[in-house]
């Protein structure tokens, strides 16, 4: 089967409810003196599309820094497939299947789209597969194929995003963590994106998912964490949240 | 065309060897962010182990040991291999835990990093040139090309050496994972570690190829020379840097580009110019202050890369463990104690220094805690510029030599042998020439402080190091004024109404006198608005300019008040030596009254004083230990030695908590004493 | 959209904005990040502009202090035209701010740091300086008594003012950051996020601390993630979005607007 190389099927041992294939536990990180995060608690379960949202500074983006492995834990614990990563280095996740798109895309604009990819698979061994997945890549993302060889740094906005989309499925994640992936796109390109991330989730990819345009996470999302100054203030299942409840949290007023 | 000819070919046997060692600046700038000043030394090294290794005998530590006499293809290969590890192995313990810090401290790190190096390669191989072995390809007649143009053997093999390693290098970098690993590093280390890239190890491979390019310059331009010592890293170590600075530092064809035009701008330079080849070195150096002035990038390289590390120059250290914390704890809490009472503590010194220098019976030793007060007061000036305002100056030397140079000028070249007037007949102005000699050297701080100030952080170090070997370049050069290398002979000491200050013990206590004038000075304008401004403009420059500080100005001042204390000291400095030679101005100088500070304490009144103390007083006692008797510069790889240990575990320095006060003496209402409220006042 | 007359017109009784932007442009290489926006900030009020991620609002505010230079557009600061101007000139001229992130100086102590903010009040020569002269010694001793007062408006306590100002706590590094700049006697002075990492009670106090300047007489502009907080404290409120004006008025108005709403939420596709 050929999609076989981009997906990771999770299936729990029979019998027993599904366990959580990233679970965070009591996670703070601080920035020098100054505490972003206070005890964030966390389940993703695989083959899931959940959701962080809140307003800037609820220290979203910290919470997925910290499960890819970019800053420092102050305290908490990272549990991943079953495996304690908390003290694992960043390029170490991503070998064990944890591929971070990250917010403002970072494509590596010097270099071309397939250089962009080829680093995508950086931690696997096995590049024969290689041409396979980007074949594959090509087909959710017809226009990179034809931007093979162009520098990534001139692609456009949405391009980028689908770029950094396709490098991080490079390294064929069981769990993709996307920050933001619509900031600054323009409307159709923000529709094609959020239906690329389905479509991933389709594949059989968990998603962690950090995204602005909230009532479009809350209808996406299984699972809905609420932030607000580094504590999770409110969850729910993408389809009992209250979008009044949330807009509250956004708009300031107590609902 | 003849000579052109020859000239163009000449330059390219050079140019090919700078292209190769400021591929290895290049590299590692690219991936990290850092100039390694040790790429010139690592230079020197690739040198010493081809020779060392093709010959059948090399003295080592002053004893004969065989050697395997490998022809010299193995030899070199080995010797890149070797140099690359040690390339590695010097990232690893000095650079690295230095990653976070602020800019400053790996660039001290590496230039310290430079002197133990260069210390060491003294003490294994000696201080006499090594000679490079004759082996059979340097036997061929020469190529003639044109008829006219003679290139050796050699010459075409260093260009095709050149050549072959800059294509492999660029197939390296664009075809392989691990090139392409480094480019992605070099864009953006947070989205490299994203993809799974282990950046650490990517910036170790950086540093390993960087290495043995530098290994491969060396030992080609030691193959070309004829010989390898201890001190020919030094500069082409420059000229490389400079080569990669032309090109736009981070770009490797800027780097080979750099390195070529640099290579025939020397060669025609010195071809064409009167005197030329005297002047080369500052052809060199103009073309770097000229660039850099009006492209900072270099010529293939982005604008971006000028930018600075706001935040101190210091911090980001690794904790300290065990017994040293606990110890410098207690010197940290007297010192504090005593930071408190400003003047008590100054009088205290002034009255420690006068009993010294009362009770201290031999002149010998007056003499040396003479040096210790000159070299304070020097370090205090470097203090000004470096510690306080937190631009690295690499040209302080200069400010020294124009004051120095200014007073000796004046009373030999002129008086003496110009007018015939005895020096005891104008005794006075040497009192004249002390403030005379400030301004000038303050004029001319001002002077080379302009165009730098567009730069920051590696950048404007490199440029007043720029600056720094012109001054040296044109001293040695401009026999008319200078009187050249030979420097100036016969300079009176001091005297006051015709009474020459001939006891040692008099010599010391002025000096002390001076010193006591220059802390004044320095505290007075520390210890205001002024001081204030340019420890803002170090902590956060962008913040300062938003609290109204016109930033470019008071950087301005920072020179000029460095380069007042240069110019002072260097008049009575003058007259204390009663010679002076450009060797008395060099960089390694410059570097030595850095490590001074960074000893003592950056930004601390005492720090350059209590830098001096150790430092010179350690000179003269290690000197009785018969192995550094032997090998004196081992002191050096000591210094640079504590530096980096420092630098990694205590970047203040040792008197760190002698922090200095930045209001006013006197300004500040004391407990008790007040006698008018605090506040309400500035409501009305 | 919310029409602006009302207040408008209660500027102008008041004698024009203290602020304004007119048409104001700015891009970096080929992205437009603010697109021609309109800005006016009435004497005496409190300001507020807000807006999602990536809206514009940190670089309106380097724009007005000179950091960045616009592309196009007027910008006035108390009648004087200021694009173009450097930042150091800019603040002399009466404007003062605060970071995001809290930028005081790193090794210096509360009162120093405070003191820099003065700058512009201190006038003697080096010769004066070195001599200690009278009138360099009054002008630091009425600058530090200044700095004492501002740093008990800002509620800090004077066994404070010798600490170095990197160790306290961030709330009271935020109190510094603003003191620092009430020290250059500013006549609008403003705040960029200046609740980021606050707890609830600092929160209040902070306000409390904005509404006490503006008593002193000095407008604010203030850019505020915190909606609460905003509606309470503003007398106006800016909407950016996509480096445009999408909205401008009366706070409860504004944050009531569906467009806002749908700007900070999204929309439903």
């Amino acid at each position: 089967m050929s999609a076989a190389g981009l997906t990771t099927h999770h299936t729990a041992p029979t019998g027993l409810p599904v366990s959580p294939l990233l679970s965070v536990r009591n996670l703070a990180v601080a920035y020098g003196r100054i505490r972003a995060l206070h005890g964030i608690d966390l389940d993703v379960e695989p083959g899931r599309i959940v959701s962080l949202v809140g307003s800037n500074g609820a220290g979203k983006s910290t919470t997925l820094m910290a499960v890819s492995g970019i800053l420092p834990l102050a305290v908490g614990s990272i549990t991943f497939a079953g495996e304690d990563i908390t003290k694992l280095a960043p390029e170490a996740r991503v070998g064990r299947g944890i591929a971070h798109v990250p917010e403002r895309r970072r494509v590596f604009g010097g270099m071309s789209v397939r250089e962009n990819l080829v680093l995508g698979a950086y931690s696997r061994a096995d590049a024969t597969d290689m041409e396979a997945d980007i074949a594959e890549l090509t087909q959710l993302f017809p226009i990179l194929g034809k931007r093979m060889s162009q520098a990534a740094g001139t692609l456009s906005g949405g391009e980028q995003q689908m770029l950094a989309i396709a490098r991080g499925l490079m390294s064929r994640p069981s769990l993709l963590i996307m920050d933001e992936p619509t900031m600054g796109l323009a409307p159709q390109m923000i529709d094609l994106i959020l239906d690329t991330v389905q479509a991933i989730r389709a594949r059989g990819t968990t998603i962690l998912l950090v995204e602005q345009n909230a009532v479009e996470a809350m209808r996406l999302s299984d699972h809905v964490y609420v932030m607000r100054l580094g504590r999770i203030v409110h969850q729910d299942s993408g389809s009992n949240i209250d979008p009044d409840r949330v807009k509250a949290f956004y708009m300031g007023v107590e609902a | 065309m003849d000579y052109f000819g020859q000239l163009l070919a000449n330059g390219l046997v050079l140019g090919a060897i700078y292209a190769l060692a400021a591929v290895a600046f290049t590299l590692v700038y690219g991936v990290v962010r850092l100039v390694n000043f040790a790429f010139g030394e690592l230079f020197m090294i690739g040198a010493f182990l081809t020779t060392s290794l093709m010959l059948d005998e090399v003295s080592l530590f002053g004893t004969p040991v065989p050697m395997p006499g490998l022809s010299f293809p193995l030899a070199a290969l080995l010797a890149i291999v070797l140099t690359a590890g040690l390339g590695v192995v010097v990232d690893r313990i000095a650079y690295r835990p230095l990653r976070k810090a602020p800019r400053l401290a790996p660039l001290i790190t590496s230039i310290a990093v430079s002197v133990v190096l260069q210390s060491l390669a003294q003490t294994i191989w000696g201080a006499e040139e090594l000679r490079f072995p004759e082996f059979s390809l340097a036997a061929y007649p020469p190529v003639v090309l044109f008829g006219s143009i003679y290139l050796s053997v050699m010459d075409l093999v260093v260009m095709a050496a050149a050549l072959l390693a800059m294509i492999g290098l660029t197939l390296f970098v664009s075809r392989s994972s691990l090139g392409r690993a480094m480019r992605a590093s070099a864009e953006d280390q947070t989205a490299a570690l994203l993809v799974g890239i282990p950046v650490d190890r990517v910036v170790g491979a950086a540093f390993a190829i960087g290495s043995g390019f530098a290994a491969l310059a060396g030992l080609l331009y030691a193959q070309t020379y004829g010989f390898a010592h201890a001190t020919m890293g030094f500069l082409p170590g420059l000229k490389a840097l400079t080569a990669a600075v032309l090109g736009g530092i981070g770009s490797t064809p800027g780097a080979a580009l750099g390195g070529v035009v640099l290579g025939l701008v020397e060669a025609l330079g010195s071809g064409y110019l009167p005197n030329g080849s005297a002047w080369k070195d500052a052809i060199s150096f103009v073309l770097l202050v000229g660039l850099l002035y009006v492209r900072p990038q270099g010529l293939l390289g982005r604008p971006e890369l000028n930018s600075a590390g706001r935040g101190s120059l210091l911090g980001g250290a690794v904790e300290m463990q065990g017994w040293l914390r606990g110890l410098f704890g207690r010197f940290d809490h007297a010192l504090e104690k005593s930071a408190g009472h400003g003047g008590k503590v100054a009088l205290a010194a002034l009255a420690a220094a006068l009993v010294i220098g009362a009770l201290v019976p031999s002149d010998y030793w007056l003499r040396i805690l003479t040096t210790v007060v000159i070299y304070g007061m020097l370090a205090s000036g470097l203090n000004v510029i470096v510690g306080f305002a937190g631009l690295l100056d690499l040209g302080f030397v200069a400010f020294w030599a124009v004051g120095s140079y200014l007073t000796s000028i004046l009373f030999v070249l002129v008086l003496k042998d110009g007018f015939g007037i005895a020096p005891q007949e104008m005794w006075w102005l040497f009192y004249l020439n002390l403030p005379l000699g400030g301004l000038l050297a303050a004029g001319f701080a001002v002077l080379l402080g302009t165009p730098t100030l567009r730069l920051r952080g590696d950048y404007l170090a490199i440029m007043t190091l720029g600056f720094g070997e012109i001054v040296r370049v044109v001293a040695i050069n401009w026999v008319g004024l200078t009187n050249g290398p030979m420097g100036i002979r016969g300079i009176p000491l001091p005297e006051i109404f015709g009474i020459p200050l001939a006891s040692p013990r008099v010599l010391f206590f002025f000096a002390v006198a001076l010193a006591g004038v220059v802390l004044f000075l320095v505290a007075r304008l520390v210890r205001s608005y002024v001081g204030r401004a340019w420890v803002a403009i170090r902590e956060d420059e962008e913040a300062a300019e938003a609290m109204g500080v016109p930033t470019a100005r008071y950087k301005l001042y920072a020179y000029a008040t460095s380069g007042f204390v240069g110019g002072f000291v260097g008049v009575f400095y003058a007259h204390y030596q009663q010679y002076i030679s450009p060797l008395n101005f060099s960089l390694f100088e410059n570097i030595i009254l850095l490590m001074l500070i960074v000893l003592g304490g950056l930004g601390t009144f005492i720090g350059p004083f209590i830098g001096a103390v150790i430092w010179i007083v350690f000179l003269q006692l290690a000197i009785d230990i018969p192995f550094v008797q032997a090998h004196p510069e081992t002191r050096f790889a000591l210094l640079g030695v504590i530096l980096i240990a420092l630098m990694l575990f205590r970047p203040q320095g040792l008197a760190a908590s002698a922090r200095v006060d930045l209001t006013m003496r006197g300004a500040r209402a004391k407990e008790g004493a007040s006698d008018e409220p605090l506040g309400r006042r500035a409501q009305a | 959209m919310i029409t602006r007359t009302a207040s408008a017109a209660r500027a102008v009784a008041v004698g024009g904005p203290i602020l304004a932007a007119e048409g104001l442009r700015v891009r970096f290489g080929g992205l437009e990040a603010i697109g021609g926006l309109d800005l006016a900030v009435a004497r005496g009020a409190i300001h507020g502009l807000i807006g999602p991620n990536g809206a514009g609002k940190t670089t309106v505010l380097n724009a007005l202090t000179g950091f960045v230079r616009p592309s196009a557009g007027r910008l006035t600061f108390d009648g004087v035209e200021t694009a173009g101007k450097g930042v150091a000139e800019i603040a002399s001229l009466g404007l003062a701010r605060t970071f995001q992130n809290i930028r005081l100086f790193g090794a210096m102590t509360v009162l120093e740091s405070v003191l820099v903010g003065a700058h512009r009040r201190f006038h003697a020569g080096p010769l004066a300086l070195v001599f200690g002269a009278r009138k360099a010694r009054e002008a630091e001793r009425a600058a530090i008594a200044e700095a004492a007062e501002l740093l008990d408006f800002v509620g800090l306590g004077p066994e404070v003012a010798a600490r170095v100002a990197t160790t306290l706590s961030y709330g009271h590094q935020r109190r510094v950051e603003i003191a620092r700049a009430l020290m250059s006697r500013p006549k609008l002075l403003l705040l960029d996020e200046p609740l980021a990492g606050m707890n609830a009670v600092e929160k209040v106090e902070i306000a409390d601390l904005v509404r006490q300047v503006r008593e002193r007489g000095i407008s604010v502009l203030l850019i505020e993630h915190d909606m609460a907080v905003m509606r309470a404290l503003c007398d106006r409120l800016t909407v950016l979005e996509y480096g445009k004006r999408l909205a401008d008025g009366d706070p409860e108005a504004v944050l009531a607007d569906p467009a806002v709403q749908a700007a900070y939420l999204g929309r439903a596709r």
